[in-house]
């Protein structure tokens, strides 16, 4: 196909999480997609307003894509779940963009809110495709297939964590052998190609995380306090014995200029990293089910349902990776504090790690070294 | 002393490169300190390193051998590579080494030290839980030493003379910056030396609590370490703030290299990497230079003895990292 133009995306935010299906999406249409180089060891940090650091990434990455694109894609997430809402800066990312480039780029800004049939996620991206000059037919084909490889691509996720480095993890060209081909799958549901404007959002929460994927293969320990050795999970990477779960903001978790590549290090002192991504919509609703007041950000429900799940059994140490400025953060880190000292606490150990912008890793390394002995002190008791 | 007693009993080295000092201390098999040593780094960790083996090397007796070292502290892979470990611990576990053999029955351990300060609890002698200080050094040695030079008073003294106070002001202590406004301002009306430095302590004492131990249970008993535990002003104020006496070891400056020094007796090398004191009259010293061969653009640093490259790191693609035998466990 003849190629239509460029769309870049800032690698930032929920990229970090959609990036696959918005790829697949616009190389549908016969656009090509550019997305933003990392910072590297020098790079420089824009700064724009006294934002929070994943929010000074994203105007860093879209200045960095600035004259190379015909669009910049910033969507405004309002909501990716039926009942729950993004942080307030997701639904100005679009403006704040704009702001930061002086208006000199074309953003394509559809809102994306789950809570209205309006701004579903396939409507929002037929709009968005209709800019392209896509008509509808051919914008529900893409998205279609962006779901279809999103989905797959999910699946595999753990697995890649694991595997490859994170500047791979969103190589789409590097399977794992646990993905030997990420063409389209098996369609999730029956009848949902045809008639108008099916499978929108039926699913169990929508978007909320990832597509309320169907249960992972790889089995997972329930019980708690089991002292042989977890078995689980790395059917292709081979046994190891410390399982330890990263939590946080998908942007926190995977972006190595905010988080210094925590992930490879916690791999290179032999933890497998299992992430909120391989749980089920109900699983983490499970542990928020209970509160007296709802969790209403989709992402602080995710972290402490996740959070808790893991805490419940299955793991051996969980960490919370936290952004200093994040206001959500801070209400959660109080929050999962006071309901932990009403569980009476918890017997598997856990971290919550502060990211900002040092440029040092070793403050990182120093905590995960040590937690890292308390888990295996913990073991041989 | 029979040969065959000489041959299992070894002495151990461990190695504290903290953020403002250095700590070196000598155990033997049966955990005795042969020697110590506590300098302060002036900034340049290789100089403070070769100065502290030099002088504790004066302090043996010339029959003494090292059969392992051991380094810690936020300097610990630097220390490594210059020194020859065979151990290299992060300072939370080697802290925590330390307590646990001394004080078996320690529930919690605070520890400040010049940049850092810490939180570790103990449950029936295991680690279960730990903090440090986030983004903030507000409390630490650092400081403390900084108000002691703008007051002119030496930060032996600081102690003392926070003991001395009468009616202790109030100061902010969420932030340095914030403490030492205040502290002017206070002064500026004629609050005594004693009662400003007094209510420093205080509140310093209150944001450690509230910011590196949020959250965690805090039970007695409790042992105070670190730097920063020679300050009797800030030992009252914990104590009076917790309503608990608290544990101060006879080493509490030492604990870190103490405890890197027992965790290297446990491992009991076969040869001892260890490169020997004669380290503190050879030429050392590191130079960096930024590789351009990728966008990585790694900021490499070279360690030379004797101008000779012996180890190198911060180079993301291990082009030039030479193999080295340190081992972090």
């Amino acid at each position: 196909m003849e190629e239509k133009g460029r769309i870049g995306i800032p690698r930032s935010l929920m990229f970090y999480r959609y990036f696959p299906l918005w790829k697949v999406f616009f190389e549908e249409l016969g656009w090509r997609v550019i997305v933003s180089d990392g910072l590297g060891k020098r790079g420089k940090i824009i700064y724009f307003e006294d934002s929070c650091l994943p929010m000074k990434l994203l105007v860093t990455h879209s200045i960095n894509l600035r004259g190379k694109v015909d669009h910049l894609f910033v969507p405004r997430l309002v909501s990716l779940h039926r009942s729950y809402i993004m942080c307030p800066k997701f639904r100005g990312a679009p403006d704040i963009v704009r702001l930061a480039t002086e208006g000199t780029v074309s953003i394509l800004d559809e809102t994306i809110d789950l809570r209205t049939r309006e701004h579903s996620m396939l409507r929002s991206f037929l709009k968005t495709g209709k800019r392209l000059g896509a008509d509808e037919k051919e914008g529900k084909r893409a998205f279609q297939k962006a779901e279809r490889f999103f989905i797959n691509f999910q699946k595999g996720w753990e697995n890649r964590i694991n595997v490859l480095s994170s500047k791979d993890l969103f190589q789409f060209d590097i399977p794992t052998s646990s993905e030997k081909n990420i063409s389209p799958p098996p369609r999730p549901r029956q009848g949902e190609a045809e008639g108008e404007l099916a499978g929108e959002d039926k699913r169990e929460g929508g978007y909320g995380r990832l597509y309320s994927p169907p249960p992972l293969p790889a089995p997972r320990l329930r019980q708690a306090g089991s002292p042989s050795p977890v078995k689980g999970g790395g059917k292709d990477i081979g046994e190891t014995s410390m399982r330890v779960a990263f939590i946080g903001h998908p942007y926190n978790l995977f972006d190595t200029d905010v988080n210094k590549d925590i992930l490879s290090f916690a791999k290179n002192l032999g933890m497998r990293i299992i992430t909120p991504d391989s749980l089920s919509e109900k699983e983490i609703d499970a542990q928020v089910s209970d509160l007296s007041k709802e969790i209403y950000w989709s992402s602080g429900r995710e972290i402490v349902g996740s959070l808790f799940h893991f805490l419940s059994g299955g793991v051996d140490g969980a960490i919370f990776l936290t952004s200093f400025k994040c206001g959500i953060d801070a209400l959660l880190q109080e929050f999962i504090r006071r309901r932990l000292k009403l569980k009476g606490g918890t017997s598997i150990p856990l971290l919550v790690l502060s990211l900002d912008e040092h440029s040092g890793r070793e403050g990182l390394t120093t905590r995960l070294e040590a937690f890292k002995d308390v888990i295996e002190e913990r073991k041989r008791n | 002393m029979g040969a065959l007693q000489v041959l299992i009993m070894g002495n151990y080295l461990g190695i504290d490169v903290g953020s403002i000092t250095t700590k070196m201390v000598v155990i033997n098999e049966g955990d005795e300190v042969l020697a110590e040593v506590y300098l302060r780094n002036n900034g340049r960790p290789l100089e403070a390193i070769q100065q502290g083996l030099e002088s504790i090397s004066s302090r043996l007796d010339g029959e003494t051998s090292i059969d392992g070292a051991a380094t810690t502290g936020s300097a610990r892979h630097l220390a490594a590579y210059l020194v020859g470990a065979d151990l290299v611990k992060n300072e939370i576990t080697a802290h925590s080494i330390a307590v646990i053999d001394l004080f078996p029955e320690v529930k919690t351990v605070f520890e400040i030290g010049g940049q850092d300060s810490k939180v570790i609890l103990l449950r029936a002698g295991v680690v279960v839980d730990f903090a440090m200080n986030t983004v903030c050094a507000a409390g630490t040695g650092s400081f403390l030493d900084q108000q002691a030079a703008r007051l002119g008073i030496s930060i032996e003294e600081f102690g003392t003379l926070a003991l001395k106070a009468k009616h202790p002001v109030r100061v902010a202590g969420r932030c340095t910056v914030f403490a030492e406004t205040d502290m002017i301002h206070k002064q500026q009306i004629g609050h005594s030396i004693e009662d400003i430095v007094g209510g420093l302590c205080d509140s310093l004492v209150k944001n450690y609590l509230n910011n590196v131990c949020r959250g965690k249970e805090i039970l007695s008993p409790i042992v105070f370490q670190g730097g920063v535990a020679a300050n009797q002003g800030i030992r009252k104020a914990l104590e009076k703030e917790l309503e608990t006496p608290l544990i101060v070891p006879e080493h509490f400056g030492l604990m870190g290299a103490m405890g890197a020094a027992k965790l290297v007796k446990r491992v009991k090398p076969f040869r001892t990497q260890f490169k020997g004191f004669e380290l503190s009259r050879k030429s050392c010293l590191t130079r960096g230079f930024e590789c351009s061969e990728c966008e990585n653009q790694c900021e490499v640093v070279e360690l030379l003895v004797d101008r000779e490259v012996v180890a190198c790191w911060g180079d993301l693609c291990e082009k030039y990292r030479k193999s080295s035998s340190v081992v972090s466990q």
